[in-house]
């Protein structure tokens, strides 16, 4: 058996990030992913607008932040798994 | 020589000409790994803007900005925003529709895509005419036309790959097949990044 008949390792990383129903996975990947990502900016960006017109626009801003913040993680967890290592790369021949 | 080809791989290679395939990496598709790399130089160009316009509100008194006598049309941006988000809808239900086999919905999505999208880029040109003020009105005037014209750049780009899409469309080209909708997929990714920067600059500019 040669190095490209070998399937590749299951990752414990779930590839679909599925949460409430959508399809929070890699939103370059698939469409359904992206439009469940548009969901979600539009609910975050709900949440924005009713701070700055309730409190103020710099409390809006650093609601918008700690929002992008808590989104950043599935982000660059989700990058880790598909880019992987370089180490991690089949030999180069 | 083609001895010493067997010897290396253990069977001979009749069909492969040409240069070896280029090495990628095992975990991302070349394809996907391109436009992961697009779509984050074009949140670093937005990123940029909206640096800049932060920046300006922030050096700038608090009370005039925007300065005395300009008025934000936020109403008109508004229902433009709800116009954009609609055309989100009708490209996920088309390609929906294209997954199920469904040609006429596909077209039927397509096209109302490509009228919403034309629509806002209408709409905000309108805008631009009769808002009052011109890109040489001082730093508000500059990063106002310079964040939503590179908005509407994207918009007009978007909506040349549904001008396409549509063609496409129409001339039956696409199929239930993942492989076979492609030309639907991508631009519908583009158009929802799009739609999310639309999202961001509405609420930086007319709402925050």
């Amino acid at each position: 058996m040669s190095d490209h008949d070998t399937e590749p390792e299951e990752s414990p990383v779930p590839a679909r990030g599925e949460r409430f129903g959508l399809d929070l996975g890699n939103p370059v990947e698939r469409e359904t992913a992206a439009f469940s990502w548009l969901i979600v900016v539009i609910v975050a960006a709900i949440t924005v607008g009713a701070v700055a017109k309730l409190v103020s626009p710099l409390a809006a801003v650093i609601w918008a932040l700690v929002l992008l913040g808590i989104v950043c993680v599935p982000i660059f967890r989700g990058l880790r798994h598909q880019l992987g290592s370089p180490d991690e790369d089949e030999p180069f021949e | 020589m083609e001895s010493a080809s067997i010897a290396a791989h253990g069977h001979v290679d009749d069909h492969h000409h040409g240069p070896p395939e280029a090495h990628q990496s095992a975990r991302i598709d070349r394809t996907i790994l391109g436009i992961l790399l697009f779509i984050l130089s074009e949140i670093m160009l937005f990123g940029a803007f909206f640096a800049a316009y932060f920046f300006l509100r922030v050096v700038a008194d608090p009370a005039s900005w925007p300065p005395e006598g300009i008025e934000l049309p936020v109403l008109i941006a508004g229902i433009n925003t709800a116009v954009l988000i609609s055309s989100s809808f009708t490209i996920h239900y088309a390609l929906e529709a294209i997954k199920h086999n469904n040609h006429r919905g596909l077209k039927l999505g397509l096209t109302l895509t490509w009228l919403l999208g034309a629509t806002f880029l209408f709409i905000q040109i309108n805008e631009y005419i009769h808002i009052g003020f011109t890109p040489r009105d001082g730093a508000f005037g500059s990063i106002f036309f310079s964040l939503t014209g590179l908005h509407g750049a994207h918009v007009f780009v978007g909506l040349l790959l549904l001008t396409f899409a549509n063609i496409r469309a129409y001339r039956g080209h696409f199929g239930p097949e993942q492989k076979d909708h492609l030309g639907v997929e991508v631009p519908g990714i583009y158009w929802h990044f799009v739609d999310i920067m639309w999202i961001i600059v509405f609420l930086a500019v007319y709402i925050i």
